[in-house]
């Protein structure tokens, strides 16, 4: 069950090199690389006397600048496998394997001082639910100056005027008023804004948004989600969005991996695998999803089964009891990714366009 | 908040006006004679004394007028005459109750300031086997009736150290300062009276001790419990991944959420300080209203029985309200809702 | 949320769907002790209960009975946990005590229930005036200390047994009035309760078979959790002389009787034992019903 290691084709060596100094921090090294470098991550929960191997071994990298899709439906793995990456998983939730290598740093081996100058300074994120996620006792101001004071050395007042300015700049009106207010006063929209400010308050070099706008009205997820690329551009952040929407993917993402059962399917430049799904998972989500751009009277053809228990290990491919397309190999032995077209690749026996199994040498187009 | 305090002033009264009907009734609705109990068996059977007597009391007029005869008393400050030390029940309640008070607070006090720690540092130490033996303790602690440990407090600390002092408010050597409060700790530091001040302390510390490390046992449970349910919070995990460090995260974040639910339960806390003062009182010999009614009790005293639950009542919901009030304040979702 | 829609509801008007599946014996699952210390604290309840039944079988010495050759013994190979002040065996008097203070928790809480819930769950279901009302009036019983109105009660009733326990339930039961109303106010809206009424139950039927069997669950765990406190305050009225009369042995009594020997630690230090014993096996057992009753009330949501 091994996954090829190497960077996928077209993203290595296309980083915009930048020097991105921030509004008072150390000016940031030239990143010729991937921000970030995930290797066979895999995380377990457990769960009474059952573990659930939430995330198999996955790995992806992102570049500096880029934004990365993770989709998949609830229990895939794609919360897990972020919160992983700031060690944030609950109690009975650990890391059982594999690299996340941000630079030279592997983010899974740092404990103490380290992995709390990360969190927040280098590597920030943003929660699903800001009501719950936000400390109703205490004032938005103190909890976004509490981030600045941690990763400057800066005075109270300083910490304040930058927090202002964060809320400026993340399109709260009346900023300075609103310092002393707390998360309950504000509308949902207002508040994931709140977080976002947290959250590039040190102007980090990744951000991590794990279903920004779920909570949200569909109308505030547009406007959440412009604001994320704004500022995504003018901070020259990475940026992983985790969502189970594929139109939120399509909006805003460069690439997209899609997770199914704790496993990358399919990964690749975000257009290619919504035009030219080339996995049976994939095709389903599309299928199962309404849209614009194809007739009205289309039949909505949702995915029949559900996902498989997370706490069996099985030798075949995962998606096998749902996938109109299987053949005896699907049983036998679980997919690798492969190549499928530049950048793109999926972990299938099946060329879904043909209808047979793919040849030997990986398809091409 | 307006709305809230709005309401809950409002009701004060109502329940003011109920506890009076309800001590009217069970004063009246004995099911000894109330003459008889005054009189005695001998004296009632004297026709003209028992006809005087009711007369005097107005027994022979109508349940409601007699209520209102009793409203109409209470609120002149009459809270009738000791069947047993025919003094006016308000003048005792006024020596004693002010003593309860005292011992109330300062063995709140006590309580806060050893159960507070007690529970951040058990719900910091989360799985642990020291945590266990809080959870043992404090266990036992809530468990235990206030008059064993009292009685185990008088036998170990008076009697067996003789660290405790004796009966009583003061040493009988001492002065007592000028009357301003009624609380001798409160006066004699008015009065700048050290040496009053370390006698009043001295003969406090047993009682407030005992109730106080049995509230200890409570808040600190309380404290342990909501900061765990803080610490599994949503915005803990926020405060994780901003880089916090964990004494912040622990203080700032968890003790803040979970200070306020404490506060709340402090009021309701008066309550078992009030109820736990009537034996531990009776035991250390802590001159309160505590120990007034029990002694009342005993005899069947009702007036000075029923002036002591009122008494105790209405100290109860002003001190609520005024913690509700507090409460109001320092929850922001409720002051600004 | 529910899980239940109309169609799973039998047509007939005395349908009663429970919250959970298996009813009866999921029920009694709930009450399986789960952890060591839940062992514990059901294991000191359990030998409490046995000691005072089997009290005349394990000792040969009345307790009652006085022998005045042996006033004031500390504890003996004759006499283990010592003798009073009138000679009286103290082994023998905390085994039969514990027929008296035993049951008197139970019992407080038991008169508590058969008041509280039939008021709550009128008041529930009535709304209004008549809710309005009896929460009030349940306000003002709550605006007491416990201890110190049951005390009022007691002493008007007449220093007896019977008082103290009727005297402490009158002062409980707006507890669970609340509680049960609180339940039914929120199944009421639930959809199986709409549909029963819906097929034309009456009012009646549907509180009774409907309602009330998924809110007496909520409420014995709370209610069994409550006899420790019960129990204490029942042994605190009888220490202040309104409960059981002498001679007749009971813990909170016994360790009145020391305070005026409390130079004879053994007075009190064994009834004293017995009861915080007790409660703290009740309190350790309870937490297995604290889990069982959050879960009932937050699948009830």
């Amino acid at each position: 069950m091994t996954q090829r290691v190497d960077a996928p084709e077209g993203t290595a060596g296309s980083t915009p090199a930048t020097v991105r100094p921030a509004p008072d921090g150390p000016v940031r090294p030239v990143l010729d690389g991937p921000v970030l470098d995930v290797r066979n991550l895999s995380v377990e929960f457990t769960a009474g006397k059952a573990t659930v191997r939430a995330v198999r071994g996955i790995s992806y990298t992102v570049a500096a600048g880029e934004t990365v899709g993770i989709v998949g439906e609830s229990g895939s793995g794609k919360s897990a496998s972020a919160l992983a990456l700031l060690q944030l998983l609950p109690a009975n939730g650990r890391v059982s394997g594999g690299h996340a290598l941000l630079g030279t740093t592997d983010l899974l081996t740092l404990a103490g001082k380290p992995l709390n100058d990360l969190r927040g300074g280098s590597v920030a994120m943003v929660y699903q639910d800001p009501l719950s996620a936000l400390n109703p006792v205490l004032t938005v101001g103190r909890q976004i100056t509490e981030v600045v004071e941690r990763h400057r050395r800066v005075s109270h007042r300083e910490a304040e005027r930058r927090a202002v300015e964060l809320l400026d700049i993340v399109g709260i009106p009346g900023a300075k008023r609103r310092l002393g207010e707390y998360p309950h006063q504000f509308s949902g929209g207002m508040r994931q804004r709140v977080m976002i400010a947290m959250a590039i308050s040190c102007a980090p070099t990744l951000l991590i948004a794990d279903e920004p706008t779920t909570a949200l009205d569909v109308t505030v997820q547009a406007q959440i989600l412009d604001l994320l690329g704004e500022l995504k551009r003018e901070l020259g952040m990475a940026l992983i969005v985790i969502t189970h929407d594929l139109g939120i993917v399509a909006g805003i993402t460069d690439r997209v991996l899609i997770m199914y059962a704790g496993r990358i399917v399919e990964e690749g430049p975000t257009e290619d695998v919504l035009d030219d799904p080339r996995m049976p998972y994939t095709l389903g989500l599309l299928r199962s999803v309404p849209r614009l751009d194809l007739p009205r009277q289309s039949a909505l053809t949702p995915i029949p089964g559900t996902p498989p228990d997370p706490t069996v290990v099985t030798a075949g491919c995962p998606f096998l009891p749902r996938c109109p397309f299987r053949i005896d190999r699907c049983r036998a032995e679980n997919p690798a990714l492969d190549n499928v077209g530049p950048g793109h690749r999926i972990a299938c026996w099946v060329d879904v366009t043909v209808g047979a199994p793919r040849s030997a040498d990986g398809v091409t187009r | 908040m307006k709305r809230f305090l709005l309401r809950r002033l409002l009701l004060v009264p109502f329940i003011l006006f109920g506890m009076t009907v309800l001590t009217f009734s069970v004063a009246r609705f004995v099911p000894t004679d109330p003459v008889v109990a005054f009189l005695g068996s001998r004296g009632s059977s004297n026709q003209a004394a028992y006809d005087n007597y009711r007369q005097k009391y107005g027994l022979d007029r109508s349940i409601p007028e007699q209520y209102l005869r009793y409203v109409s008393a209470l609120v002149q400050g009459d809270f009738g005459e000791s069947t047993s030390s025919h003094r006016p029940v308000t003048e005792e309640l006024r020596q004693f109750f002010p003593a309860t008070l005292e011992l109330a607070v300062v063995s709140m006090l006590v309580a806060l300031l050893l159960g507070i720690p007690i529970g951040i540092f058990a719900a910091a130490r989360r799985g642990t086997f020291i945590e266990q033996i809080v959870k043992g303790f404090t266990m036992i602690g809530i468990s235990s009736p206030t008059f064993v440990v009292a009685l185990i407090g008088l036998q170990v600390f008076y009697l067996g150290l003789g660290w405790a002092a004796g009966s009583g408010k003061l040493d009988l050597l001492i002065t007592a300062p000028p009357k301003v409060t009624g609380m001798v700790t409160v006066d004699s530091l008015l009065a700048g009276d050290l040496n009053a001040f370390v006698s009043a302390m001295h003969h406090i510390a047993l009682p407030a001790a005992v109730l106080g490390v049995l509230g200890a046992a409570y808040f600190s449970r309380v404290v342990r419990s909501t900061m765990i349910e803080a610490l599994d919070g949503e915005f803990i995990r926020t405060a994780r991944g901003k880089g916090l460090a964990s004494r912040i995260i622990l203080f700032r974040h968890a003790f803040r959420y979970a200070l306020i639910p404490t506060v709340s339960l402090a009021g309701l806390y008066f309550g078992d300080l009030f109820a736990g003062a009537i034996t531990v009182e009776t035991i250390t010999g802590w001159p309160g209203v505590g120990r007034y009614m029990y002694n009342a009790a005993v005899k069947l005293d009702f007036p000075a029985v029923m002036g002591g639950t009122l008494v105790i009542g209405v100290a109860y919901i002003i001190i609520n309200l005024v913690v509700d009030l507090l409460y109001a304040r320092m929850d922001p979702r409720v002051r600004l809702a | 949320m529910t899980g239940e829609t109309a169609a799973d509801v039998e047509i007939v008007p005395t349908a009663r769907p429970r919250m959970d599946e298996g009813g009866l014996s999921s029920f009694i699952a709930r009450f399986r002790p789960r952890t060591i210390t839940h062992w514990i604290g059901f294991l000191l309840v359990v030998g409490w209960v046995l000691l005072a039944t089997f009290a005349p079988l394990l000792t040969s010495y009345d307790p009652i009975a006085q022998d005045f050759t042996a006033l004031l013994q500390p504890p003996s190979p004759t006499h283990v946990f010592g003798t009073d002040q009138l000679g009286r065996d103290i082994y023998s008097r905390v085994l039969f005590g514990g027929r008296a203070t035993l049951p008197i928790g139970v019992a407080i809480i038991g008169i508590a229930l058969v008041i509280g819930i039939p008021i709550g769950a009128f008041a529930g279901y009535a709304r209004g005036w008549v809710d309005e009302g009896l929460m009030r009036i349940a306000d003002i019983f709550l605006a007491f200390p416990t201890i110190v109105l049951a005390l009022a009660i007691a002493a008007a009733l007449g220093p007896d047994l019977a008082s103290a326990v009727v005297a402490i339930a009158v002062v409980l039961w707006p507890r669970y009035a609340r509680l049960v109303r609180g339940q039914v106010l929120s199944l009421k809206e639930r959809d199986f309760v709409l549909a029963n009424r819906g097929l034309g139950a009456s009012p009646r039927r549907i509180l009774v078979r409907t309602v009330l069997p998924n809110v007496l669950p909520v409420v014995t765990f709370v209610a069994i959790l409550d006899i420790g406190g019960a129990t204490l305050a029942g042994a605190t009225l009888s220490f202040l002389g309104l409960g059981i009369r002498p001679p007749n042995p009971e813990w909170g009594a016994m360790v009145s009787l020391a305070t005026q020997y409390p130079g004879d630690w053994w007075m009190s230090a064994f009834p004293g034992f017995a009861l915080i014993s007790f409660v703290v096996g009740i309190n350790l057992y309870g937490e297995v019903l604290e889990r069982a009753s959050e879960r009932a009330t937050g699948a009830g949501s």
